[in-house]
């Protein structure tokens, strides 16, 4: 029964560690694109959404470059404290927050960029900041689409699988979610356990389906 | 009185293909700027609020220099400048109800202070009883009243209303144009209204800018610009087949300005 609680108490803790790491990011940055003009900004938003064009296994090895204990960002971190995040449970937070980042930054900026410019004028108008008429105005307005980004990153998190190899392997205990004890269970030909993962992640998925056109149908 | 100059425009602007420059000034009273699709009248409704930064020229209202170019450039931004504003599609706030859109505009008032006044603008709209309605559940006319209740109850120093009646059908919009043609007399600021209808310009102004490709042809009194167009292109504007009609079924309203 552990071998199956485990991995799932670990998926959603990641899964909803990155959805809220993402949709806080995610948002800030939409709103920023939809509302900022300046050079470059075509290519800052194809970078941003490469990680969801660029296969997983690829962008989990431009993370270890990044992240590891020799790379750009991790190396400097390793000799200052002697923590580096790979292999552990962070390592699968960072992994999937970054597949999963694009789909919130492109749900959101449309959505924001629909938003019906009089409506951001009138409370201009009326002695509103940018930033107190986007807290009030802008993001309650655009706050369907900004939801329907947020329920499919949720999903793309929790079936990350190959950014996580990557970054964080699949050591049994702390880094193996769902999709990699999936994986562990079926090449080792524990199928038990592997038919009961996989029963759980289909019913969750469906289940969150549900409950985003529950949500998707009363905002209409 | 009412004549001496609250609001001065003196603006330009290069939008792509069209040339404005704009020069009007408006008393403490009903000013209509009146013209064809595409003469420049809301980016000069834009431009005096703020939204549009014109390339030069110099706004004033009361005595307070909202923008000028040059050397001592001054540059108010919109949300300081004090102006209502009432957009053609209304622009109520969707996820607010009737009293939270007009409290809204009650910005820096205390709760008390602002519920009191909006309560006290949804009488004199006569929106009684739509307090907790949201915008989609109430009538155009309805709507048009809440944006004008937002936009007073900040007490601003000029009202800008860019074809605030043009999404309703004919007989709301006559009675709008009644309704809120007394309401803006009796503010005793400048309102400043655009509209592309001719009926609606003589029934509310009391002073109409002629506005033909981003130029100011011709101001005053509708009654006399009538009788003595300035040009060509004013004459070909306002006298239409059928406009006689509309005089005469003002004439109340005509001669009560005339005294």
């Amino acid at each position: 029964m552990n071998a199956m609680v485990g991995p799932l108490v670990l998926s959603l803790k990641v899964a909803g560690l990155a959805t809220l790491l993402v949709t806080v990011l995610g948002t800030v940055i939409a709103y920023f694109l939809a509302n900022a003009k300046f050079r470059g900004k075509g290519l800052i938003e194809s970078l941003l959404l490469l990680p969801m064009i660029l296969p997983p296994t690829v962008t989990g090895y431009y993370l270890v470059i990044l992240l590891g204990r020799f790379g750009f960002l991790g190396g400097p971190l390793f000799r200052w404290t002697g923590w580096n995040i790979m292999f552990t449970w962070q390592a699968a937070v960072v992994a999937a927050s970054v597949v999963a980042l694009p789909l919130v930054v492109r749900t959101a900026q449309s959505a924001i960029e629909s938003v019906d410019r009089e409506m951001i004028d009138s409370s201009t108008m009326l002695g509103y900041s940018q930033i107190e008429t986007a807290i009030r105005v802008t993001l309650p307005l655009a706050w369907q689409g900004i939801l329907a980004g947020i329920v499919l990153a949720f999903t793309r998190a929790i079936g990350e699988f190959g950014a996580t190899l990557m970054l964080a392997g699949n050591i049994p205990g702390r880094t193996d979610t769902m999709p990699l004890a999936i994986y562990g269970y079926a090449t080792s030909g524990d199928w038990q356990n592997a038919h009961v993962l996989v029963a759980i992640l289909t019913l969750l998925s469906v289940a969150f389906l549900l409950v985003a056109r529950q949500i998707s149908r009363k905002l209409i | 009185m009412n004549d001496i100059p609250v609001l001065e425009v003196k603006l330009r602007h290069t939008f792509p293909g069209f040339d404005a420059a704009i020069d009007l000034s408006l008393g403490r009273n009903v000013g209509v700027l009146f013209g064809p699709s595409g003469a420049g009248k809301s980016v000069t409704l834009r431009m005096i609020a703020g939204l549009i930064k014109p390339n030069g020229g110099r706004v004033t209202l009361g005595g307070r220099c909202l923008f000028a170019d040059g050397p001592d450039l001054v540059w108010v931004s919109p949300q300081r400048r004090r102006i209502g504003y009432v957009f053609q599609h209304h622009a109520l706030f969707p996820h607010m109800t009737v009293l939270e859109n007009i409290v809204y505009g009650a910005r820096g008032q205390s709760k008390h202070k602002a519920l009191s006044a909006a309560r006290e603008l949804v009488r004199e709209f006569q929106l009684g009883g739509l307090e907790f309605h949201y915008p989609r559940n109430i009538s155009g006319g309805q709507k048009q009243r809440v944006a004008f209740a937002r936009a007073l109850i900040g007490r601003p120093d000029l009202l800008l209303l860019d074809e605030p009646f043009s999404a309703l059908d004919h007989p709301t919009r006559l009675h709008m144009g009644h309704c809120l043609g007394q309401v803006m007399r009796s503010l005793n600021i400048p309102v400043l209204l655009v509209t592309h209808d001719l009926e609606e310009a003589v029934t509310i102004a009391t002073k109409m800018f002629i506005c033909i490709g981003g130029r100011i042809h011709q101001q005053g009194m509708p009654d006399e610009i009538i009788k003595n167009p300035s040009s060509d292109s004013v004459r070909h504007l306002i006298q239409r087949p059928g406009f006689n009609q509309v005089l005469t079924a003002y004439p109340g309203h005509v001669e009560a300005r005339e005294e």
